[in-house]
């Protein structure tokens, strides 16, 4: 069997067995913000998407349609919580609808609380902590590419525009 | 051509500088990511065997290939025995390694690269010449004349926007009807048994979300012990590669989707033989991230396609060596020492020192020994130096009148006027 055998190389290489690192002064020292929600909403329009924040009482889809007016592929998702560092929004496995819709959709908004934004990608990792999703994504702002001559183009393949709304 | 190259480069350097400088931890992040990658390299039998167990758990198919050829022969079969033709992939360093597109190409199956970058590459018929930015010495020009061709878009159109936009239509065809759809990953993670894909495009996302089979395969390099380690690693990566806080979609796949099936494959190809090597084992912490070409002299002036190696820059030229060392020991000399590699590289490599190792085992070369000897008798000194070029700059001229080259598509250099020296 090929698993025997390339484990047996691995053991028979014998390399220096280096220790686990323990990341805790590092987690510890990890760059915090003031303003967890500006910064949140700084670092998305940054990624080119875009960003409300709604009251508990607003309804997002109506929120979305004035944001995107005329816009046929809009999906309204929810997302876990989002990372003020980078402007990424975790979601996992829609339940409304399968999960290719987040990458048709031509505009993608999605719904985080205002309470549920972390400040970096540590937090974000601890708060998932190590048991398994079935999938779980970060989506931070519209699909992008520079692959033709480095110029920034939104919309390569997933959704052309991304809003995120914050709710209160 | 290659200025422009050189340019758009420095630019992604420089975009990585201010953004790590957003980070005032940012040394002691690329030190944790060092010593997760020493420790992960380090227990890989351990790690391994745990990834196994979880994606199992989850629902997924591990699969372990010890080479090319098997890495090849699984995904031929998995694709033959699911009645795949159409088969789209996202970028893969290791799909290259191993040569995966035209093995398919031999069994009738038709492989549809679909990061943009290498879907023209692909079109081209051409190959990759950086890992990151597979099609950055080509011109929006040749991408107009391209998609014209092979999209019918606008003759003459060749605005960046409207051409991926095109491109945009033209593969929508292809995802949604693909049989299988294949992705590398950028992490594996041993706790939880998921694979982590990196994306900007959304072409590994949408690949893997419409067909019945999915594909995922890595060097066994790629396994990191937890999701606190992708902490560190997400937060490094972008910021190396491209200068962005993070790609677009960090993905982790873990089950399969509702009614389809999900296939790991894990793979050696000489890795285990590096782990093995004590002065280059440190090669296996690469996250191919590209950033040492995006810093690298040699490489920003000559771009990939001078290295024989299929990753080039400074990690290609070890990777090359490690790999096949009588094949590719001419790109040893591709590299100044100037240790720029190693001060950007996100898992604190020393690729410099380690060229510098290769060279004491296999540089000292008699057409070397031979250039160097000669270069002292025609320089040495100014009275040969002022000779040689009186003889020199005439003579240059006119051979390279007559279509005298330094290699195939490569010119001399002039050799200058001795008049204008006086």
């Amino acid at each position: 069997m090929s698993k025997e055998e390339i484990l047996k190389n691995l053991r028979d290489a014998d390399p220096e067995r280096f220790p686990k690192p323990d990341l805790t002064a590092l987690k510890a020292k990890s760059r915090r913000y003031d303003g967890l929600v500006g910064q949140f909403r700084k670092a998305v329009e940054a990624s080119g998407g875009k960003t409300a924040i709604i009251s508990l009482e607003q309804d997002p889809s109506i929120v979305a349609r004035e944001m995107f007016p005329g816009e046929n592929s809009l999906v309204i998702a929810d997302g876990r919580f989002g990372v003020a560092e980078n402007g990424c929004v975790y979601l996992e496995e829609p339940e409304a609808f399968p999960r290719k819709e987040y990458f048709l959709a031509e505009a993608l908004v999605i719904v985080v609380g205002i309470g549920d934004i972390v400040a970096n990608m540590h937090d974000a990792y601890d708060r998932l902590g190590e048991k398994p999703s079935r999938y779980g994504i970060f989506i931070s702002g519209p699909s992008k590419t520079a692959d033709i001559e480095q110029a920034l183009v939104f919309g390569a393949h997933g959704a052309r525009e991304v809003a995120v709304l914050i709710r209160q | 051509m290659k200025i422009d190259v050189d340019d758009a480069l420095w630019l992604v350097r420089g975009k990585r500088d201010r953004l790590s400088k957003e980070i005032p931890e940012w040394e002691e992040l690329r030190d944790a990511a060092y010593r997760l990658k020493l420790y992960s390299n380090s227990h890989l039998p351990e790690l391994l065997e745990q990834f196994e167990t979880q994606a199992t758990a989850n629902g997924a198919i591990v699969h372990w290939a010890k080479d090319a050829d098997e890495y090849r022969n699984i995904i031929g079969g998995l694709l033959k025995d699911h009645g795949v033709s159409l088969f789209v992939k996202s970028k893969s360093m290791l799909s290259e390694e191993c040569h995966l597109v035209p093995y398919l190409k031999n069994l009738g199956i038709e492989t549809v690269e679909t990061d943009l970058g290498e879907r023209i590459i692909q079109l081209m018929g051409s190959r990759p010449s950086h890992i990151v930015l597979p099609a950055i010495h080509i011109k929006r020009q040749e991408v107009g004349k391209l998609f014209e061709k092979e999209m019918g878009t606008e003759p003459g159109n060749c605005d960046p926007t409207y051409l991926t936009h095109a491109a945009r239509r033209n593969l929508r065809n292809y995802f949604l009807n693909a049989d299988a759809g294949m992705t590398g990953a950028n992490f594996a993670v041993a706790s939880t048994g998921e694979v982590v894909v990196c994306t900007n495009e959304g072409n590994a996302d949408l690949g893997t979300s419409v067909p019945k089979l999915q594909i995922a395969a890595f060097g066994i390099d790629k396994i990191v012990p937890d999701r606190e380690s992708l902490g560190v690693f997400t937060r490094l990566l972008a910021r190396t590669a491209t200068g962005q806080p993070v790609t677009t979609y960090t993905t982790h796949y873990s089950a399969p989707r509702e009614g389809s099936e999900f296939h790991i494959i894990m793979v050696d190809n000489g890795r285990s033989r590096i782990l093995a090597d004590k002065d280059h084992f440190r090669l296996l912490n690469c996250l191919r991230c590209g950033g040492c070409m995006n810093t690298c002299p040699v490489y920003r002036r000559t771009g990939g396609y001078s290295y024989s190696y299929f990753i080039p820059g400074p990690i290609g030229v070890n990777l090359g060596m490690a790999s096949n060392p009588e094949a590719h020991k001419k790109d040893l000399s591709a590299c100044s020492l100037c240790q720029s590699c190693a001060g950007v590289c996100p898992v604190k490599m020393d690729l410099a020192d380690q060229i510098y190792l290769w060279r004491q085992h296999f540089h000292s070369s008699v057409p070397k020994r031979i250039l160097s000897d000669g270069m002292l008798a025609v320089m040495g000194g100014p009275s040969r130096l002022k000779a040689t070029l009186a003889v020199g700059h005439p003579a240059m001229k006119a051979l390279k009148a007559c279509g005298f080259q330094w290699g195939k598509g490569r010119d001399f250099p002039d050799i200058a006027n001795p008049l204008e020296h006086e």
